[in-house]
């Protein structure tokens, strides 16, 4: 069971950096910071890496994995690198601070290239390259991804079939925000939403209170 | 090789006058003394001859064109009570007279709300360079909240109030909502925050599609002018060009009366 982070001298050396960094440069990000900090931010991410770990057969291959809308990425990148042995985690991300911030707190990462972080609305447009894993934590913000997934359905070049990546979602039913768009009543309703067939569905409440609900499949 | 109309065409266009100003009026929330009111502010503030229309969704006068309904299915009042979509339909005028709005010449356009307040020459905003459109941005706007909000689509920089473009600039604009109405007035909770997202750089402000009017040309009656130090609201700025009266924290019809004691 995955069920901690493995904090090494050099993730303790990147996040120092980052606060450092964030209270001198981005002061008006620090808020937000510790908003990504607390302890349900890691519950969950703690979640999707512990679901995909028994999907075992995926990860042979180091994956390659694409974060949409994955904000400093401070918790879900190191996971995932640590325990999943990805190769890469490209972040994609409509706010230009949260790149840069996330770049601090995987300094560490962004140097081997093993993270990168790039500017786009991946709901505008599909993605640049392929990916065996898109996670999305945060659906509730966006618009249904039966749109993403349509638009980044890739076509095998060998034998023509249509071929998908791994998708793994959260979401929620907590509609008592206004960037809370796109909320759930259930993981059925997220899988239905984003017109895959699942392999895992869930439900967790974290320690804020918050339900979120996942669904891993294609 | 050119052909006889489309010489005609380009003598037609000649002949016209450039300068064209534009306001939109849907709905009930502001009567015809609204435009009228505009229409008379223009005739008092701008030395140079220019056309006036209103798009509008009730068409009872001579300047009035007929707004386009297509995006009507894709809008959910519900959720998009601010998307003021219906202003987005100007943006198709492009390079050829276009079939939406046929009889609107000019090329040379400024879009300006029913509720503002002229008070200088608006031949400044045909004068200006045209490498980029202009748009409203809000320096009464505290960036660093902007910039902690972009991506909970709250606090918006952009103002879409006073717009200035020539013919064809905004297609591509245009040309992305239409093939995306129903993701864009899902996604973004109204017109100024999805140009905000989409066609302004908040980060790199000379990076982004639209340009921002300098400081100090509009203002905003209830939110002030200049971050953070001329920020006093309910005051009367004469030496600026225009007075905005945005308020996205009043509801619909409240407050008018302010504007009404002002024109």
């Amino acid at each position: 069971m995955v069920d901690y982070l493995r904090f090494t001298p050099e993730l303790c050396y990147d996040w120092k950096q980052a606060v450092v960094d964030v209270e001198r440069y981005y002061p008006h990000q620090m808020k937000r910071t510790l908003d990504a900090s607390i302890p349900s931010q890691l519950e969950s991410k703690l979640w999707v890496v512990d679901e995909l770990k028994k999907i075992e057969d995926c990860f042979d291959l180091q994956p390659n994995i694409a974060l949409i809308g994955g904000w400093f990425a401070n918790y879900l990148t190191p996971l995932l690198i640590d325990n999943l042995n990805a190769s890469k985690v490209v972040n994609h991300e409509i706010d230009n601070d949260a790149k840069d911030i996330s770049y601090k707190y995987n300094k560490r990462y962004k140097e081997t290239g093993q993270y990168q972080c790039l500017i786009k609305d991946a709901m505008m447009k599909e993605l640049d390259e392929i990916f065996d894993i898109v996670i999305n934590t945060s659906c509730e913000h966006m618009f249904p991804m039966k749109r993403f997934v349509k638009m980044n359905k890739q076509t095998l070049p060998f034998n023509g079939e249509q071929n998908s990546p791994l998708y793994v979602l959260q979401s929620t039913n907590n509609d008592q925000y206004d960037d809370h768009i796109n909320c759930v009543s259930s993981p059925e309703e997220l899988a239905e939403q984003a017109g895959i067939v699942p392999e895992y569905m869930g439900s967790l409440t974290l320690s804020s209170g918050m339900k979120r609900f996942m669904v891993i499949g294609r | 090789m050119i052909t006889i109309k489309e010489e005609i065409n380009l003598y037609m266009r000649d002949m016209m006058i450039e300068n064209t100003i534009l306001c939109v009026k849907w709905g009930d929330k502001y009567d015809d003394e609204y435009v009228h009111k505009l229409k008379k502010q223009c005739m008092e503030n701008c030395s140079v001859p220019f056309n006036f229309y209103c798009l509008t969704d009730k068409k009872t006068k001579s300047y009035d064109i007929t707004l386009p309904t297509k995006w009507d299915p894709y809008y959910d009042e519900n959720r998009g009570f601010f998307w003021a979509y219906r202003k987005c339909y100007m943006f198709k005028l492009n390079e050829s007279i276009d079939g939406d709005f046929i009889g609107l010449e000019g090329n040379k356009f400024l879009f300006l709300d029913l509720d503002v307040i002229i008070h200088q020459d608006l031949k400044y905003f045909f004068d200006l360079p045209m490498d980029k459109p202009y748009i409203v941005r809000g320096w009464w706007n505290d960036i660093g909240t902007v910039k902690r909000n972009f991506s909970k689509h709250k606090s918006t920089a952009v103002n879409s109030s006073v717009i200035r473009w020539d013919r064809g600039q905004l297609k591509k604009v245009y040309n992305e909502i239409n093939k995306n109405a129903k993701l864009v007035f899902f996604t973004y909770p109204s017109m100024d925050n999805y140009i905000n997202h989409r066609w302004y750089n908040i980060w790199d402000e000379d990076e982004g599609f639209f340009r921002a009017f300098p400081k100090d040309d509009i203002y905003s009656w209830y939110k002030g002018n200049t971050f953070p130090d001329d920020m006093e609201t309910r005051k009367l700025r004469e030496d600026h060009k225009i007075c905005l009266f945005n308020n996205s924290n009043f509801g619909e019809g409240i407050n008018d009366d302010e504007i009404k004691e002002l024109w």
